[in-house]
This record gives C-alpha cells, sequence and structure tokens, in this order.
C-alpha cells in the first residue's frame, strides 16, 4: 500500500523531472530542435502545476469529541470493548450525524500528537442494541490492532491528490490526465483490495469480542439503515437545516422508516434503488459486499433484538441530537428553530414554496391548473422563463426542473383553494380537503408521459377538485 | 446481468439524466461519469456518437452535445488572463449564447501579437460589468467545441510529434557529435574516422561533416591510396565546435557578427576574429553557425539592442589563404614551412608548386631549404626542380659548390638543359659572357633564351633583352609570360612601347590567364600608356572587392601620377591606406614618408608599391638615424635581398641579388645611393643618370629624382 500510493508522488515527479531535464537535453544535444526544449519546460510546468499537491495550512475541521465526562455509559462501553479486544482504550470518542462507525488517529490542535479516536453514528445507536454496537466498536479497535490507522491518513491523502490531479488535468490537450487516470485505477484497485481484506480482518475481531452472530446482525442492519439514513438526512434534514429549523432527528427517521417499509412511497423507492446499488459491489468499494462479510463471519443466525437499546447509553439523547445536526453548520452556534414533523408543512415548506412560487409570478400567474398538461408540452419556452442562472441543463433535466417547479405551484395553488398539505419524511406531498386527496408533485410529474386519457382525466380532476 | 447503478460524484447526470442510458452502451462515457469527469464524459459521447455506437439514441446525444455547458467542470482555479504586448492569453469566441442571462462558452487561447496560437480551454463566462477593460465572469470549465478541440489537439500531436523527434535527436546527440573536415588543398581527399566503414569524400577548398561517436577518435586522411595526414581527435559530448583542418592547410577563422536594431550584420568590433592557419585540429566551445552562412538579419530578443553570433567558416583560396595571412601578419616562416608541407604531402611537383616552392624555400634556414630541394628533386628532375634547388645554394652562398655540381652533370648528361643549368650558376658577369655562345648552340630552348634575355636585361642592354625577348615570345609564351616586366622594359627601352601595350592588352584580356595575371598585365599597360603618351583605362576593382577605392590609387601610385590625398583617406584598409600615405609622401619629401614608417603599422611596408618600398629602405639605409625604419622596411617581404640592397647604398658593391632585381628597383637603389655623403659630384650625377636609364618605365622612382631635394 505504501509503494502503491508512493508510486503517485514517483508518477508526477518523475513525468515533470523526465520533461524539464528532457528539455534540458534537447537544448544541449541537439539544440537544433531548441523550440521543442522550450516546450518541454512549458509542459513540465504545466504538469507540476496541475499534478502536485498544494500546501495548506488550514487547520483540519472535525467533528468536536465528547469532553471526558459527557456520555460516561457509553465511553465505559467503548473502553470494555477495548479491553476485550485487546487494545488500548481510543483517547477519543466522536459521536457523528452519520449511519456509520470509524477509527482514526485525531490530532486535536495543531503539530499535537495524533489520538486514538472511534466514532460511531447516532443513527447507529437507536437502531443497534448494545451487544450490536459492542461488535461495531470492536470491528473499529481491530483497525487500531491491525494498525491500519496509522496508514490511513497517508492513504486518505494519496487518493485526495490523485482525484485532484485528475480533476485538474481532466481533458489535458496533451493527455496529461492519462497517466494519473490509469494510476488512479490500478491505485484504486489496489487500496481498495487491502482496504476489504482489512475490513475483513476487523469483522473477526468484532466477532471474537461480541460474537459472530452480534458483528453479523450488526452489519445486516448497518447495510440497511446507512441506504436509508442517507436518503433521509439528504432529503429531509439538510433543507430543515438549510432553513435554519432544528428538526427531531431520530422522530423523523422513525417516521421515515416506516414509510421505506411502505411500498410506493418515495422512500420505499428510494431505499430500494439504494438497496439494488449496494447490492453490486462498485470498483472503488473500500467495504466487501455484506454477502461476504456474513459468509467470513460463519453465517450466523441473526441474534434475537435484546432490550438493551444502544440507545439507552446516551444521557439526553435530544441534546444529541442537536449536537450532531450543529456540527455540520458553517456556525454551529447559529439560532435554530425547533419544529415537529407535524408541523413541518405549514411552519416551513409550504411558506418556502410560496417564496419560489412568487419568485416566478411573471411566468407562472396566468397559468390555470388545466394549462399544465399543454404547459408541460410546451415545455422550452416556460423552462427558459423561470430559469435561475445560467442554462446548464439537459431538456430531460430541465423537463424534470419544470415539472418540480409546476409540482410546487400546484401544491400552492390547491393550499390556497382550502386544501391541507402534508409533507411527511420519507411520504409523497399530499393535498387533502374534505375527503378530497391529490398528490400535486406525482400529478405534475405524470404528464411528463402525457396521453389524451390523462389529459382529460386530468381537466376531470380540476374541475371535481375546483381548481 | 444487470449494470451496477451509476455513481454520480459530480451531479453531471441530474444535470443530464439522458446519459444513464446511453452510459449503458458506452463503457467510456461510463467511466467517466462515474469517475467524476465531465470533460472526458463529453468526449466519449461525441466519440460514441461519431463513431455511430449508440443506435437510436443518437438524436438525444446529439442534442446534449449541442449543449457544451451541460459537462461543465466546476473551477479549481481561475484562469489566468495577461498579455505583454500581444503575447499570452486570452479569450476569444462567442458561442452557445444564452440569452437569457447573457452566459455563453468564450475559448481561452494562448495568444502572439493577439492572434490565437493555442486553445487551452474553454469556459462558461458572463461578460463583466467593469468598465474600461474588458471583463468576463468566469462560472465553469466546458468541453472544447469541434473545431477547437481539432485544433488543440492537432497542434499538441505536432508539438509531442516535435518533442520525440528532439528526444530522438538529443538521445542521438548524446552519444555522437559532428567532426568537420576542411580540405584547404588543391586536390580532392578522403577522411575517415575510426569507427566508420566509410570514407567522407571532400572537395578542395570545402568542408565535409562526418557524425561520429563521442570520446577519443583516430583521424586518417588520404590523397586517393596515399595516406596524407593521421592523428587523433577528442570529439567531446554535447556543445563545442570539433574541426579536422587537413594539414592546417585551410585558413578557418571564428569571427562574430553582431546584429543590431539597424537589422544589417556587422564584423563585431569588439572581437578580433580567431585565425586558425597551420593547426589540424581545432577545438572550439559553441558556435552559432558552424560552417553555415549566417542570416543577414536576425529578430532581436526583447530589450537588446545588439546580439553578437559567432561563425566559423573557411576563407576561399585554400592553403595559399593561409599562407598570404601568414605573410601579411610577418610570419613568413611559417607560411613557408606550411607551403613545404603541403608540397611535401601532395608530393607537388615543381611544374604544380614551384614558385610557391621557390618563395618558401627562400625564407628557410638553408639547411632546411637545401632538404626539401633535394627531396624535390628526387622525384623531379625537372628543370624547374634543378631551379629550385640552385637557388637554394646560391642562397647560401654555394656558388661554388653548384658549379661544381651542375658542371659534372653537363659533363655527365651533354645537352641544352644541362648547359641551361650549367650557365645559371654562374656569377652574371661569367653568364653574361658566355650565354649567347650557348644560345647560339641551342637557339631553340626556351630557358636559355630566357637566361639571355634577363643576363641582357641585368646589364642594362636592352636591345638585346628585346631581342631575346621575341625570340623567347617564339618560342614558349609561357615563359616569356614569367619574364614580361623584364620583356617590357626591353621593348619600351627601345621604343617599342606601342607593341608592348598590345601585348599586354591582348594578355589583361585572356580569359585563360589567371586573374592575378590579367591584373597584373592591367596595370603594366597602364604603366606602359602613360611612359609613352598614350591614354589607358585606369585598372578597376574586381566586382567583390570590398575596398574598391584603392586599386586605381594603387595603380597610380606604381605609375607615378599624381594622388589625391582625399581619395587616399577613402581607402577603407588601415594598411592600405597607410602605405598610399607613405607613397605620396615619398614623392617629395623622404623625411615624412620614413617618419610615417616609423610611426605606422610595422605591416605597412607589405603594402607598399616594390618601387616605393625600395626606394625608401635605401634612402634609411644610408642615413645614420633611420636604423630603426631600415629594420622595418627590410623585414618587410624582402628577404634577403634587402642585405644587398642596404649594402649597395652604403658601398656601392653590385652583387649578383643586386644585378638580379628589376631594373626599376635597382634605379630606386641608385638614386639612393647618389645621396650618400662623401660621393663626388660626378659621382652622384652619373648615379642620377643611371637611375633614369633604368627606370625605363619612369615611375615613383622618376619622380623622387626631381622631387627630392637634394
Amino acid at each position: 500500500m505504501v509503494a502503491a500510493a508512493a508510486g503517485f508522488w514517483v508518477l508526477a515527479i518523475g513525468l515533470t523531472l523526465l520533461l524539464v531535464v528532457g528539455g534540458v537535453a534537447i537544448l544541449t544535444y541537439a539544440p537544433d530542435y531548441g523550440i521543442a526544449g522550450f516546450f518541454a519546460f512549458g509542459l513540465g510546468g504545466a504538469l507540476a502545476f496541475g499534478a502536485m499537491p498544494r500546501l495548506s495550512f488550514k487547520v483540519e475541521e472535525s467533528t468536536p469529541p465528547l469532553g471526558d465526562d459527557e456520555q460516561p455509559r457509553l465511553r465505559s462501553l467503548v473502553n470494555r470493548v477495548a479491553e476485550r479486544a485487546g487494545a488500548p482504550a481510543p483517547e477519543v470518542v466522536f459521536v457523528t450525524h452519520d449511519a456509520n462507525a470509524f477509527a482514526g488517529g485525531v490530532r486535536l490542535r495543531r503539530l499535537s500528537r495524533r489520538q486514538r479516536s472511534v466514532g460511531i453514528g447516532l443513527p447507529l445507536l437507536a437502531v443497534l442494541t448494545q451487544e450490536e454496537t459492542s461488535a461495531v466498536i470492536a470491528h473499529e479497535m481491530g483497525h487500531h490492532i491491525a494498525g491500519d490507522v496509522r496508514l490511513g491518513p497517508w492513504v486518505h491523502r494519496t487518493r485526495r491528490a490523485i482525484a485532484r490531479a485528475v480533476d485538474r488535468l481532466e481533458g489535458s490537450s496533451f493527455w496529461f490526465h492519462l497517466p494519473f487516470v490509469a494510476y488512479a485505477d490500478f491505485f484504486m484497485r489496489t487500496s481498495v483490495k487491502i482496504s476489504r481484506a482489512q475490513e475483513l480482518q476487523a469483522d473477526a475481531v468484532s466477532a471474537q469480542v461480541a460474537g459472530a452472530p452480534a458483528a453479523a446482525s450488526a452489519l445486516r442492519k448497518i447495510e440497511v439503515l446507512s441506504a436509508a439514513w442517507q436518503a433521509y438526512f439528504r432529503n429531509e434534514v439538510l433543507p430543515m437545516l438549510n432553513k435554519a429549523c432544528l428538526p427531531p432527528l431520530l422522530d423523523g427517521f422513525d417516521r421515515y422508516w416506516r414509510a421505506a417499509l411502505t411500498p410506493g412511497t418515495p422512500a420505499f423507492e428510494a431505499l430500494s434503488a439504494a438497496m439494488g446499488a449496494n447490492h453490486l459491489p462498485g470498483p472503488a468499494d473500500t467495504h466487501p459486499p455484506l454477502a461476504e462479510r456474513i459468509a467470513a463471519l460463519g453465517d450466523p443466525q441473526t441474534a434475537a433484538d435484546a432490550a438493551d437499546r444502544a440507545l439507552d447509553l446516551l444521557d439526553d439523547v435530544a441534546r444529541v441530537e442537536e449536537r450532531v445536526m450543529r456540527d455540520l453548520l458553517r456556525d454551529p452556534k447559529m439560532a435554530l428553530k425547533p419544529v415537529s414533523w407535524d408541523q413541518i408543512s405549514d411552519e416551513v415548506w409550504l411558506p418556502a414554496w410560496r417564496e419560489a412560487v412568487k419568485g416566478h409570478a411573471a411566468a407562472l400567474g396566468k397559468l390555470t391548473a388545466t394549462d399544465l398538461p399543454g404547459a408541460l408540452e410546451r415545455w422550452e419556452s416556460l423552462a427558459q422563463a423561470t430559469r435561475r442562472g445560467p442554462a446548464v441543463l439537459s431538456p430531460e433535466a430541465e423537463r424534470r426542473e419544470l415539472s418540480r417547479l409546476l409540482g410546487t405551484w400546484l401544491t400552492v395553488r390547491l393550499a390556497d383553494r382550502g386544501f391541507r398539505i402534508e409533507a411527511q419524511p420519507g411520504l409523497a406531498v399530499v393535498a387533502l380537503r374534505e375527503g378530497q386527496r391529490l398528490e400535486p408533485y406525482a400529478a405534475v410529474e405524470a404528464m411528463l408521459k402525457p396521453t389524451p386519457e390523462r389529459n382529460r382525466e386530468w381537466a376531470k380532476t380540476c374541475t371535481e377538485l375546483g381548481i | 446481468m444487470t449494470p451496477a447503478p451509476l455513481r454520480d460524484p459530480t451531479g453531471l447526470l441530474a444535470r443530464a439524466p439522458e446519459l444513464e442510458a446511453i452510459a449503458e452502451r458506452d463503457a467510456a462515457l461510463r467511466r467517466a461519469i462515474e469517475q467524476g469527469r465531465p470533460l472526458d464524459a463529453y468526449r466519449a459521447l461525441y466519440w460514441a456518437h461519431r463513431l455511430r455506437r449508440l443506435g437510436d439514441l443518437a438524436d438525444v446525444a446529439a442534442t446534449l452535445l449541442a449543449r457544451r455547458r451541460v459537462f461543465l467542470k466546476g473551477l479549481t482555479t481561475v484562469p489566468r488572463m495577461f498579455t505583454y504586448n500581444g503575447i499570452g492569453t486570452s479569450l476569444y469566441g462567442r458561442s452557445d449564447l444564452d440569452l437569457n442571462d447573457g452566459s455563453y462558452v468564450a475559448t481561452l487561447y494562448l495568444v502572439f501579437f493577439f492572434i490565437p496560437i493555442f486553445p487551452i480551454a474553454s469556459y462558461l463566462v458572463r461578460d463583466g460589468q467593469g468598465s474600461g477593460r474588458r471583463s468576463w465572469i468566469i462560472m465553469a470549465k466546458v468541453p472544447a467545441g469541434t473545431t477547437t478541440y481539432f485544433w488543440q489537439r492537432a497542434t499538441a500531436l505536432g508539438v509531442v510529434g516535435l518533442l520525440l523527434v528532439a528526444t530522438a535527436s538529443a538521445i542521438e546527440g548524446y552519444g555522437h557529435a559532428t567532426v568537420h573536415v576542411v580540405n584547404g588543398l588543391d586536390r580532392p581527399i578522403t577522411a575517415r574516422l575510426s569507427g566508420a566503414t566509410t570514407r567522407t569524400p571532400v572537395a578542395p577548398g570545402q568542408e565535409a561533416a562526418i557524425r561520429t561517436t563521442v570520446g577519443q577518435h583516430e583521424i586518417d586522411v588520404r590523397d586517393g591510396e596515399r595516406a596524407i595526414e593521421t592523428g587523433s581527435v577528442d570529439v567531446p559530448r554535447g556543445h563545442g565546435a570539433v574541426a579536422w583542418n587537413v594539414l592546417g592547410a585551410a585558413l578557418v577563422y571564428l569571427d562574430h557578427e553582431t546584429y543590431s536594431k539597424e537589422g544589417a550584420s556587422n564584423p563585431d568590433q569588439g572581437l578580433a576574429p580567431q585565425i586558425f592557419c597551420g593547426e589540424s585540429r581545432i577545438a572550439i566551445g559553441d558556435v552559432d553557425y558552424l560552417f553555415a552562412v549566417p542570416p543577414k538579419e536576425l529578430s532581436l530578443p526583447s530589450g537588446s539592442s545588439a546580439v553578437v553570433r559567432s561563425h566559423m567558416g573557411v576563407a576561399p583560396g585554400g592553403w595559399r589563404s593561409c599562407i598570404n595571412y601568414f605573410e601579411s601578419h610577418g610570419d613568413v616562416e611559417k607560411g613557408a614551412r606550411l607551403t613545404l608541407h603541403v608540397a611535401r604531402a601532395t608530393l607537388a611537383t615543381a611544374a604544380t608548386m614551384g614558385n610557391e616552392i621557390d618563395e618558401a624555400i627562400a625564407q628557410l634556414p638553408a639547411a632546411d631549404g637545401e632538404a626539401f630541394a633535394k627531396e624535390l628533386l628526387a622525384r623531379d628532375d625537372s628543370l624547374e626542380a634543378n631551379r629550385i634547388y640552385q637557388n637554394v645554394l646560391l642562397e647560401s652562398h654555394q656558388r661554388a659548390r653548384a658549379i661544381s655540381e651542375y658542371d659534372a652533370r653537363l659533363a655527365a648528361k651533354p645537352g641544352a638543359d644541362s648547359e641551361y643549368l650549367a650557365l645559371r650558376v654562374r656569377p652574371q658577369q661569367e653568364e653574361h659572357g658566355k650565354v649567347d655562345e650557348v644560345v647560339a648552340r641551342y637557339p631553340r630552348h626556351a630557358f636559355l633564351r630566357r637566361a639571355q634575355a634577363l643576363t641582357h636585361y641585368a646589364e642594362l642592354e636592352l636591345p638585346a633583352t628585346a631581342s631575346a625577348c621575341d625570340a623567347l615570345k617564339e618560342l614558349d609564351p609561357k615563359v616569356w609570360l614569367d619574364s614580361i616586366d623584364a620583356c617590357v622594359d626591353g621593348m619600351v627601352g627601345v621604343g617599342r612601347g606601342d607593341e608592348a601595350l598590345s601585348a599586354l592588352a591582348a594578355l589583361a584580356a585572356d580569359s585563360s590567364a589567371t586573374t592575378a595575371s590579367r591584373n597584373d598585365a592591367e596595370v603594366l599597360a597602364y604603366r606602359v600608356a602613360h611612359r609613352i603618351g598614350k591614354s589607358a583605362p585606369e585598372p578597376k576593382a574586381d566586382e567583390d572587392d570590398e575596398d574598391p577605392a584603392a586599386t586605381p590609387l594603387y595603380a597610380r601610385a606604381r605609375t607615378g601620377l599624381p594622388l589625391d590625398p582625399s581619395a587616399i583617406e577613402k581607402v577603407k584598409n588601415e594598411l592600405v591606406r597607410d602605405a598610399l600615405r607613405v607613397s605620396l609622401d615619398a614623392r617629395s619629401n623622404p623625411d615624412a614618408a620614413l617618419d610615417r614608417v616609423r610611426k605606422g603599422d610595422p605591416m605597412t611596408a607589405l603594402r607598399l608599391p616594390a618601387a616605393v618600398h625600395v626606394l625608401l629602405l635605401a634612402e634609411a639605409s644610408r642615413r645614420d638615424d633611420a636604423s630603426d625604419v631600415t629594420a622595418r622596411l627590410a623585414a618587410g617581404g624582402l628577404g634577403k635581398g634587402a642585405e644587398a640592397i642596404t649594402s649597395f647604398v652604403r658601398t656601392g658593391k653590385v652583387t649578383d641579388e643586386v644585378a638580379g632585381l628589376p631594373l626599376e628597383l635597382r634605379a630606386a637603389m641608385e638614386l639612393a645611393r647618389s645621396r650618400m655623403v662623401g660621393l663626388s659630384a660626378k659621382e652622384r650625377a652619373d648615379l642620377i643618370a643611371l637611375a633614369r636609364t633604368s627606370d625605363v618605365l619612369q615611375g615613383p622612382v622618376t619622380v623622387a629624382i626631381s622631387g627630392w631635394p637634394p
């Protein structure tokens, strides 16, 4: 791994030197081609500019760790697991917003020693039992024991440097990016293979400490949880934070999770797609597929859910929720308005949607609900009229964008006509009024594939709803 | 097998969902999307569409390709735009304009005098709000359009190709270097460096380049199958000129040209040319134009008002240019040794290099000259070779030995040649007494006829000289030509000036004669014409003469005609100009002339007309206070004759060297002798009368007779 990482620097510096030395050699030994020597210098400079890393004096930004007196029960569990695994207790413990856990070395102050750390995501604590949590922590301690953590930052920096070189040299007239793309492939294949082996080794430590059933159970849960949490956090939580609102994090996920188990809901569709993607290993996946990991553990039966939820290890869960969300903010101390998920539609979404529609009043002012199919058929002019910023979307993306805008417009129109709007996590936006029900976004999206029959039905719906 | 869902780290699929279906058919597109390379994704889509790999999705692809901005890539750094005197980078173009927000695609070019040379990258931009200079808001990088792309790639391919060729050349250049073989001889040679399988021919007066490996090499130069020179040459790696000047014969020079803003190139005034005469191995540092003609003009680097470039070349004229160079720099012995070196290496005979060998031997110590003359005789028993050998003996005061050896030869090999050679080594008086009798026996022998003409000429018997010359001309015009000065004096002396003039005119117009012969004939005709009161065209410089003003002035100086001082000042060559000034002074003011010689360049004496030179040497010899000038003039190319001249002026003794001089020079000596302190009035008058008679063509000596103060 070290050799593979060093190879990138050898490649970058070697190619640059090759061009510079080549330029000198041409000027010295082939002066008739002196101009080529200067080209070589120029290209060497361009390559160095593109491939070499930039010095950065930024302090590493990281989530603040738990204080020494915070969450003593969680710390106690971590220390016990470390002891059982035969590793020194981590010096730093993190609780994060992510549905993941990690081991690392963190430098809390500039130039200070890296300290052994373990991090665990709040969503895991919400879903896993204490035994399963022990398995997860033991897995991370396994990384410490194997020394993966020492190498990790280096590999990470090399990956970043390769990615940056490929990014900066992309489309290079002189095909400079090709060796780096090829090396990135090679490095990824090499590092992924090693990373996957390290994961299996850490799984073995996990099984040794917490038992194979608990380890397997944790892996299975995390697999599903991770996919659902990502979608939930991205689609439901982040927009709230962007609007300076503070929703109840785990309550929202509970609602989202229930929606994800209900066929036909957006959450269900998102989870199905994500699970499908996770089922097939990508070339860049640093973790082996779940099936392989379970098989490596001896394919144990799933342990029965015990009553001791991991979340019970935390004192003041609501405070931890707020803390992990604030960690994401540029200014963690900014004022956030607490909002319950039941109030979310009236308090957050509808005002935002009204604002968005108001911003397009000139284009949408004369629009009626019955016009929607026609408007989507003549989407170009409306898309142009409602576009904000430069036109950087393909026709299909523009249509979808317009469809979303029109869905928003329809939602506002329905709200104005006395409909109550519901926008619960993982569920479609619904407009309700005295037994009448309409999913405005779904209705407009359906118009992207218009048929005469659908159009007639829509006209009838409009009449029935009085919009 | 269902392909794994696409990863989309840069959000490209969100901007163009159509790509998802296309990516299922094109692996390169898929890879680029998944690796977050939108510009490469565009290019992959371009080629997939162009190569018709997309089937029913071709129209979708075409639509996407028409919207380059969809494939935008965020900026990590703002592109640098700068121009200095029109050179730098600048944005050009306005395509894919969005009327809605005024954004469009422009391309950043490398520009040269504001002309786009190389497209660097395309960007999505909007015009800036700033006033004054044009400004842009650069939003993102986008793929280059088709024309730009191919322009970019073609240029890049060209540069890469050039780099490959240059690299190959550098690799070759690392292990190899060029040795330039210069042939200053009159005949073609071949050269071979150790390790080479073939020999490289080098034509006379030319240079040939031999590419070889770096390191120590043996060089072998041949004339046909005969080796004429071998040596070792160290061929250095990298820069530096290495030349092999065969026998050191060619005049190889290193000079410097100054290119100034005025455009013309001039030989640099600050650096004297470096001459490599007599050196076979020439190794020097960097030379800008190595045996190549330097350009007339050069573009100067910005900020420079002038640049100097070095140039190594070969002077025309072959080995003779080196001899001239040595002589003009007062190093006649070196020139003589080089002449003999060339003659020995090329197995020259008296017929091919007789005059040069004769002159060279005269400049060398007697032993060296005799050794070479014997070497020459061993392979060439011609009259000319014998004459050279005889000259060596006579110059080294071995007349008795010469008489003995050639009397023995006459006894052993009787005949006209032996008679001639035996006669030739006798003292002037003795030769004069016998020559007519021998000629009577061998009237058809050209050299005997010439001896007859010259012997009578030395005795100031001009009718006999003219008569012998007539017979000689009939027998062998070439030998007559060798004696033309004496023959013309003879003819003018007996009143046949018109006849001499027409003969000289014919010779000057003879295209088969050498340029030097024609020029000499032209000047001589000019002198004769003025002597007999006829008009004659003033000698003109050759077309390629760099100093055309000098030629007619020089002819006038030799003829004794008035010289215009202002015209003299227009002569470019400093030595010639000074020689003409001395010639002018020498007409009426010997003190000034001698003073000018004293204070001038020591080389000035070499450029003086012969009569002026001898006149001043003789006058300086006479004076007690002019030993320095005497030494200068004596060293000026007169050889051992200077000693005889000095002796005659001081003692009146007529040696064979004095008797053998042209009458004009003898007239100069006689004039100077007439001014010696201690002579009676009659002796002075006799000497002046003799000088008047001797100066048949009435040149500078006759002018001095009447012009010099008593």
